[in-house]
């Protein structure tokens, strides 16, 4: 399994992470943390205390949307699923990852680590 | 079986929300709990330990109820885009006017009295438009920066900065169809070209000026560091 990256790393790409799954399908605050370790193969995890306060930050602007529906197991979770507006970010999202993560190379070596 | 709603109202406070903030907020905090401590069950993890785990999501609960207070309270008066685009657009569109005013300064009285003597002339050019463009860049930098502030994308970066040279087209537009209308002794042939010379004077070179200053904070800025604590 991939080392978990350390938490101050992990948050900046939450916001990123959160955007590309809901590009997908709705899904609630459990299975976002939960899909989020498992794609990222275990090098992101996000707990409780970190998701819930991103999740709340994109839903205020505007770029997911919450509402309460059952699950599976018919309780009630609130699921998110991305706005317009909140798709129109993740393009210059990855541009700006793109640009970060060739810069961090240009100067760390980072893919010959 | 263990009520994990009791338990996440217990230690979330939730200062500042309303009461129907407070219980969705606590109903999905719980939810999320419920559903961890089920995941490592359901991993034949012991009871004990699973419920410890779950706990463990929150180390400091009353940070965690600030930084959800925080988020989830209203703006105030001022939301995103008044914060991302019209703030700083009419920072800039002020502090053009309110440069080229100064710097016209106590000749103000000759521009109103004396246009065509003064307006046309190149000391006009020299003393008044080519200062008043060399300080725009500043103010355009002014504006793409308070815009990035205010986590403005990359449109809104640049229409913060370009304000005042959009304001200006905004009103020229209608203007050349005023004088279209009431100045009869106008000739037909001028208007193009006076309308034309005035958008570049007043629109495109300012707006080019504006962009020279904006472009250091159009740039992909550097990865926003989420505004949350926790994990």
């Amino acid at each position: 399994m991939t080392k978990r990256v350390r938490s101050k790393i992990a948050r900046g790409s939450a916001e990123l992470a959160i955007l590309s799954l809901l590009n997908k399908q709705q899904l609630y605050g459990f299975e976002i943390a939960k899909r989020i370790e498992e794609e990222s193969g275990g090098a992101l995890h996000f707990n409780l205390a970190s998701l819930y306060p991103m999740l709340y930050t994109l839903e205020k602007r505007g770029w997911i949307g919450g509402r309460w529906e059952s699950n599976r197991a018919g309780r009630d979770r609130r699921y998110y699923c991305l706005t317009g507006a909140g798709r129109k970010q993740i393009a210059p999202l990855r541009r700006e990852w793109k640009s970060f993560f060739r810069g961090l190379d240009l100067l760390a070596g980072v893919t010959r680590a | 079986m263990r009520d994990w709603n009791v338990l996440v109202r217990e230690k979330f406070s939730g200062r500042g929300l309303d009461e129907l903030q407070r219980t969705e907020v606590v109903s999905e905090l719980a939810a999320h709990l419920e559903d961890l401590y089920e995941h490592q069950r359901s991993l034949g993890i012991g009871e004990a330990e699973a419920i410890s785990r779950a706990l463990n999501e929150v180390n400091n609960w009353r940070q965690l109820s600030r930084d959800i207070s925080s988020t989830k309270k209203p703006e105030g008066h001022m939301n995103y885009r008044t914060k991302s685009l019209w703030l700083p657009g009419f920072t800039t569109l002020t502090a053009a006017m309110g440069a080229l005013a100064i710097i016209m300064g106590h000749d103000v009285h000759r521009f109103y009295f004396e246009p065509r003597i003064y307006w046309y002339g190149s000391m006009a050019v020299m003393e008044i438009y080519l200062p008043w463009l060399a300080i725009l860049p500043i103010i355009g930098g002014i504006g793409a920066y308070l815009s990035r502030l205010a986590n403005g994308n990359l449109k809104t970066r640049l229409a913060a900065a370009l304000f005042p040279a959009l304001v200006v087209f905004a009103l020229f537009c209608p203007g050349i169809v005023v004088t279209a209308v009431f100045e009869h002794h106008l000739n037909w042939h001028v208007l193009p070209v006076a309308f034309a010379g005035m958008v570049f004077s007043w629109v495109l070179l300012p707006g080019a000026a504006l962009t020279l200053g904006a472009l250091p904070f159009l740039r992909s800025s550097q990865v926003r560091d989420a505004e949350y604590s926790g994990s």
